[in-house]
């Protein structure tokens, strides 16, 4: 290879032939976007992407070229001449051993294979499949049962296989089931809303965390700022791509040229784990030490009403309960008087009373695992409603048996605006507070 | 509850016209199958459930019979018929605190939206009242996500509880639950199915349970057909069970307490089932622990890295040992077990090596460095040294030089887990 075929990419023109006959001539090009591996700070891999211009110089994204091309076989060929134009593209950039993510719509995957051979093709620029990575775009698919045959095809083949998508649309845990990809991609909208909306921020760390159990590796694409890849690196991704770290080019920079802005990063995601977590000490601490001397209160033989009345007080209280060795309630709940009147109706089929029986939940089982420590769950919405609480819980002896002491706290206003941010950080840690003495 | 109290079921006819003219009639009726609360052990709710038979006699499923209904007008009359034969039918039982479920189809929803206030004089002129109707979306592709948001605050506003149903198949995704923020998820009946034969939808299901829960939502596992699938939803902590293990559909309802010694059954085997798990994983990670104790005394008293971890890499399951540094930082490279460098994976070349890789955001290092002296461990994940899913025990200590460092270990999941080490998955099996 000589100096000067690295220079440019190979450009190629695609025809289409118009209702009336018309010819459209569109010169295609190979543009690609780095994937940053965060634990190594440097490309793993490049996703190519097409970029379209008619000859009046216009501009087309892959997806607008893709609809100019009439359904059946002129969009396949189409599909087919820009996965060769990307191969051969990027065998002309020579970046060493980084895998090449090409997209691929699920009905050309299972459509395509009787127009050649996808490995013949890899074959002839002399690219190795291992280091072909197949994304499988969110586009729902008629019949969902062939698509793992196709996807198999390629697997054996030695590709890697890529849900992209995850999470909207038809891009759905059924797929993974069905088609076991080695890397998932998350779908750019939730990369743009963990940063507004704390529900999507709590529940982000959540979804990285099952798609690791499903044994893939997790790429967050679409980020554009810095408090979108903060999220991605607090959640837990190995995977990272976007403008913000670089934008698609059809020659992508040197390897290095983000270590400054992982280092960032990094010193910027150290600084706001410290600030939540001493955030989160410092409103917890007065619920703590409530529950704490409500402990002590009904160790000392104190009327149960009585015991938990400071706790109650408390802003963000909304309930405490006491539950037996077996895990089932022990008369009803103590609520907290503002909290009464804001009862939502449509779940009172749920509401706890005398016996309901607690013994599965999380916050009891843990509790009672590790008599006098305080447990705090995961925000989640309590069966008593109607709002997301975490709930303290603390076991006791009182007259020779184990009980529970619980204490709902509202997660709304305990968080705040303030901690919506780090908050994925606390539900990973949520559990266990050892750092929390209690009596 | 007895049947006597109570007027006989109601029956209807419906008729359509087909597309070439011909005219088809079904006998419709309603089924009710109850939804349990596992920490209240009776019903807090019934789905209310269509069933029609042609002219001949043939039951007819309800996808059928829906495909009979050409989409818009007529596809709405027939949903708003099934919904008002359901909610009279639930009052003749006189139940007055329940749930009643009701399907709606997102066309549906969003075509009734604008032909009037249908469902809320329905439910008036009826006696029901809107809180205590679950209005259940099912999983159906909708081309505009927006005008279904709005359709689904019409019932909110009414004062529904809003359903997502079939969560994690096709269409019934993430988004729909930003979008429609429901107050129960009921999980796809595919997932409760192969919970108890696959290990990695066993693996992902208690995540999936948590982070609905996390979403604000009650999650409820439909379609519980064995004793299995019942003890996996209660390991993942569902609120609400539906099944037919529970009590099949039927024009009557069972009464409250009928499956009131069946959940103290399941309770008492769930937690027999999960002592048992824990002795075994805890039977079966113990030499790892040890040797990884034993590695750890010889690296603080100065032994090489190579030399302090040949025991521990010679365990069955041991892929791989690495050191890391107090600033997150892997020292020197991975020390591979033999019989995992030749299986190595040529797909994954791009991630290694990973000598000088950062992996302070990591929750093993994390927790290993905020709790020194203790052994840490991970969930199965995979790693991005790969290719094998792996769980990783993690130990901070002092290195000689006072320095903290702390050391890894990936063992293989798989391997270590067998067949039989997945809570809930080898109970299916006879």
């Amino acid at each position: 290879m000589t100096a000067r075929d690295l220079a440019a990419s190979h450009p190629d023109t695609f025809f289409v032939e118009g209702v009336g006959g018309t010819r459209s001539e569109f010169r295609l090009s190979s543009h690609f976007q780095p994937i940053f591996s965060f634990a190594h700070r440097r490309p793993v891999g490049y996703e190519g992407l097409i970029r379209g211009t008619d000859p009046s110089g216009k501009a087309y994204l892959a997806t607008e070229l893709l609809a100019k091309a009439p359904a059946g076989v002129a969009r396949m060929q189409l599909d087919r001449q820009c996965r060769a134009l990307h191969v051969g593209n990027f065998q002309r950039l020579g970046v060493g051993d980084g895998w090449l993510f090409l997209n691929v719509d699920p009905f050309i995957a299972v459509q395509g294979q009787q127009f050649g051979s996808f490995a013949q093709m890899l074959e002839q620029n002399g690219l190795a499949p291992h280091r072909v990575a197949v994304e499988l775009i969110e586009t729902p698919f008629e019949d969902e049962r062939r698509l793992p045959a196709a996807v198999e095809h390629y697997r054996e083949i030695g590709c890697l296989i890529v849900i992209d998508d995850f999470g909207a649309g038809y891009s759905n845990f059924d797929r993974i089931w069905r088609l076991k990809p080695d890397v998932v991609k998350i779908d750019r909208e939730m990369t743009r809303r963990v940063t507004v909306e704390p529900l999507a921020r709590r529940m982000f760390t959540g979804i990285v965390a099952v798609l690791h159990e499903a044994g893939a590796l997790v790429c967050v694409e679409g980020i554009e700022n810095e408090a979108e890849a903060l999220c991605a690196t607090d959640a837990d991704a190995d995977l990272m791509q976007g403008n913000y770290f670089v934008r698609p080019a059809e020659k992508p920079p040197a390897e290095n040229a983000c270590d400054d802005l992982f280092a960032r990063l990094l010193k910027g995601f150290r600084a706001e784990i410290a600030e939540f977590n001493e955030q989160r000490r410092t409103r917890l601490r007065p619920y703590i030490a409530a529950l704490a001397d409500a402990v002590l209160a009904l160790s000392g033989g104190v009327d149960r009403s009585q015991a938990v009345r400071a706790l109650l007080e408390l802003d963000c209280t909304e309930r405490c309960y006491l539950v037996a060795a077996d895990g089932s309630q022990i008369g009803a709940c103590a609520e907290a008087g503002r909290n009464v009147g804001a009862r939502d109706r449509r779940l009172k089929p749920m509401r706890p009373a005398t016996g309901t029986n607690w013994q599965t939940k999380p916050f009891f089982r843990r509790a009672i695992e590790a008599p006098g420590k305080v447990q705090i769950t995961r925000p989640y919405l309590s069966a008593a409603g109607p709002k997301v609480c975490v709930t303290l819980s603390y076991a006791l002896s009182l007259n020779g048996s184990y009980h529970v002491l619980c204490a709902d706290l509202d997660f709304g206003a305990l968080a705040g605006d303030g901690l919506a941010l780090g908050l994925a950080q606390a539900a990973r840690d949520a559990g266990d507070m050892d750092d929390f003495s209690a009596p | 509850m007895n049947t006597g109290d109570h007027a006989p079921p109601r029956a209807e006819e419906y008729c359509v016209e087909g597309e070439r003219g011909e005219r088809h009639e079904f006998g419709l009726s309603s089924h009710f199958q109850p939804i349990y609360s596992l920490a209240h052990r009776r019903p807090v709710g019934y789905e209310g459930l269509i069933r029609a038979t042609d002219a001949s006699g043939r039951q007819v499923a309800p996808g059928e019979l829906f495909s009979k209904a050409p989409q818009g007008k007529e596809r709405v009359r027939l949903d708003r018929q099934c919904r008002t034969l359901h909610v009279r039918n639930f009052q003749r039982f006189g139940n007055a605190r329940s749930w009643l479920f009701l399907n709606v189809d997102p066309h549906v929803a969003a075509e009734g939206l604008k032909s009037g206030p249908f469902f809320s004089q329905m439910l008036r002129s009826s006696g029901l009242p809107a809180h205590r109707v679950g209005v259940e979306l099912i999983e159906m592709p909708f081309e505009d996500e927006k005008r279904l948001a709005a359709a689904i605050e019409h019932y909110r506003e009414l004062g529904c509880l809003i359903v997502i149903d079939d969560f994690g198949a096709g269409y019934s995704n993430f988004d729909r639950i930003w979008r429609l923020k429901p107050d129960v998820v009921k999980i796809d009946r595919e997932m409760t199915r192969r919970v108890t034969v696959e290990p990695l939808a066993r693996r992902m299901f208690t995540g999936i349970v948590s982070l609905l829960h996390e979403a604000g939502a009650i999650v409820c596992v439909e379609g519980i057909e064995t004793e299995a699938e019942a003890l996996c939803a209660t390991d993942a902590d569902a609120d609400l069970m539906q099944g037919d293990y529970f009590s099949p559909s039927s024009p009557e309802l069972p009464s409250e307490n009928a499956c009131y010694d069946l959940f103290a059954r399941l309770i008492a085997g769930h937690r027999a089932d999960n002592a048992e798990f824990q002795n075994r994983q805890h039977a079966r990670l113990q030499p790892y622990l040890a040797a990884l104790k034993n590695a750890v005394q010889d690296l603080s008293l100065g032994a090489g890295f190579p030399q302090a971890v040949p025991v521990l890499l010679k365990l069955p399951c041991t892929h791989r040992c690495y050191l890391i540094g107090a600033d997150g930082l892997q020292i020197g490279a991975d020390v591979e077990a033999e019989r995992n460098a030749r299986a190595h994976d040529r797909r994954f070349e791009p991630v290694h090596p990973t000598e000088g890789a950062d992996w302070q955001t990591k929750s093993y290092f994390r927790s290993a460095i905020e709790a020194p002296g203790k052994v840490q461990i991970t969930r199965p994940y995979l790693s991005v040294a790969g290719p094998k899913l792996c769980v990783t025990l993690t130990f901070a200590f002092e290195a000689p030089d006072g320095s903290q460092k702390v050391l890894c270990a990936d063992v293989d999941f798989a391997a270590l887990a067998g067949d039989d080490l997945m809570f809930g998955v080898a109970r299916s099996k006879p």
